[in-house]
C-alpha cells in the first residue's frame, strides 16, 4: 500500500495486530481509545508519548478522558502521528494521507479500543470513507482496508 | 502565506507549522508527497463551537502542478 514504508509505520505498525478506524476519529472512537489506554495502564490518567516528524519530535502527553484524545486527533490533520503507551507498546497511529487511524497492540488493548466484530469494523470503515473517492483518493476504501487491516486472531 | 495568516505567531511542529489566527482559530500547515509523486500542502483551520469542545474544521489543500 502506498505510504506503508514511512519510518513511523515501519517501526510501530507493520506486522502487528490492529483495529482500523475511518479518518478522523469520532468522539465515540476517542472514548474507546482512551478506555483502552486506561485499561492497559490501569489508570484513568494515562501518560503517553506523542511521536511525530518521523520520530524526531517526541513529547509526553496525559490523556484523562475522550476529549483529550479528540484534541490529539484534531491536531493530527495532515501529519503522521503515533500516540504510544511505552510500557505496553500499545498505540494509536494517524495516517499522514488522512485515510485511516489504527489502534495497534495486543488483545487486551484492541478488544476495548474496537469492541466490534471484524465485519462491523470493515462495514463502518468503508461506509464512512466512501466520500473520499470524490476528493481524488484513487484507492477505494475496500482496498485501503484490505491493505492495512490486521485483526487480532489469537486466543 | 502562513506568516501572514498568523501574523508571525506560529511555531514549527510535527514537521509542519502550527499557529493561531486573530480570532483564536488554530491553523496548521503540512506538506506531503502524494501517490502520483506530486507535492501537496494541507492547511486546516479549526475553531471550537461556542460552549462545546466540538471542532469545526475548514481545510484548504494546494497541489503542485
Amino acid at each position: 500500500m502506498f505510504g506503508d514504508d514511512s519510518q513511523l509505520f515501519m517501526r510501530f505498525v507493520k506486522g502487528r495486530w490492529n483495529s482500523v478506524y475511518p479518518w478522523s476519529l469520532s468522539i465515540v472512537d476517542c472514548y474507546f481509545v482512551w478506555a483502552a489506554f486506561s485499561k492497559i495502564s490501569a489508570s484513568e490518567r494515562v501518560l503517553l508519548s506523542r511521536i511525530s516528524a518521523s520520530g524526531k519530535q517526541i513529547e509526553e502527553v496525559v490523556i484523562a478522558n475522550a476529549h483529550d484524545v479528540y484534541e490529539i486527533d484534531s491536531r493530527a490533520a495532515g501529519f503522521e502521528v503515533v500516540l504510544r503507551h511505552d510500557a505496553s507498546d500499545s498505540l494509536c497511529y494517524w495516517d499522514v494521507h488522512e485515510r485511516f487511524v489504527l489502534a495497534v497492540g495486543g488483545r487486551d488493548f484492541l478488544e476495548v479500543a474496537s469492541p466490534y466484530p471484524g465485519d462491523i469494523e470493515k462495514h463502518r470503515y468503508i461506509e464512512e470513507m466512501m466520500h473520499m473517492e470524490m476528493f481524488g483518493v484513487d484507492e477505494p476504501p475496500e482496498a485501503i482496508y484490505a491493505a492495512v487491516s490486521n485483526r487480532f486472531s489469537g486466543k | 502565506m502562513f506568516n501572514v495568516l498568523t501574523r508571525g505567531k506560529s511555531e514549527a511542529r510535527d514537521g509542519g507549522q502550527l499557529g493561531k489566527l486573530g480570532d483564536g482559530s488554530v491553523v496548521q500547515m503540512s506538506a506531503r508527497i502524494t501517490r502520483d509523486g506530486s507535492g501537496e500542502t494541507s492547511v486546516p483551520l479549526s475553531t471550537e463551537r461556542t460552549g462545546t469542545k466540538i471542532k469545526k474544521v475548514i481545510k484548504v489543500r494546494f497541489k503542485e502542478e
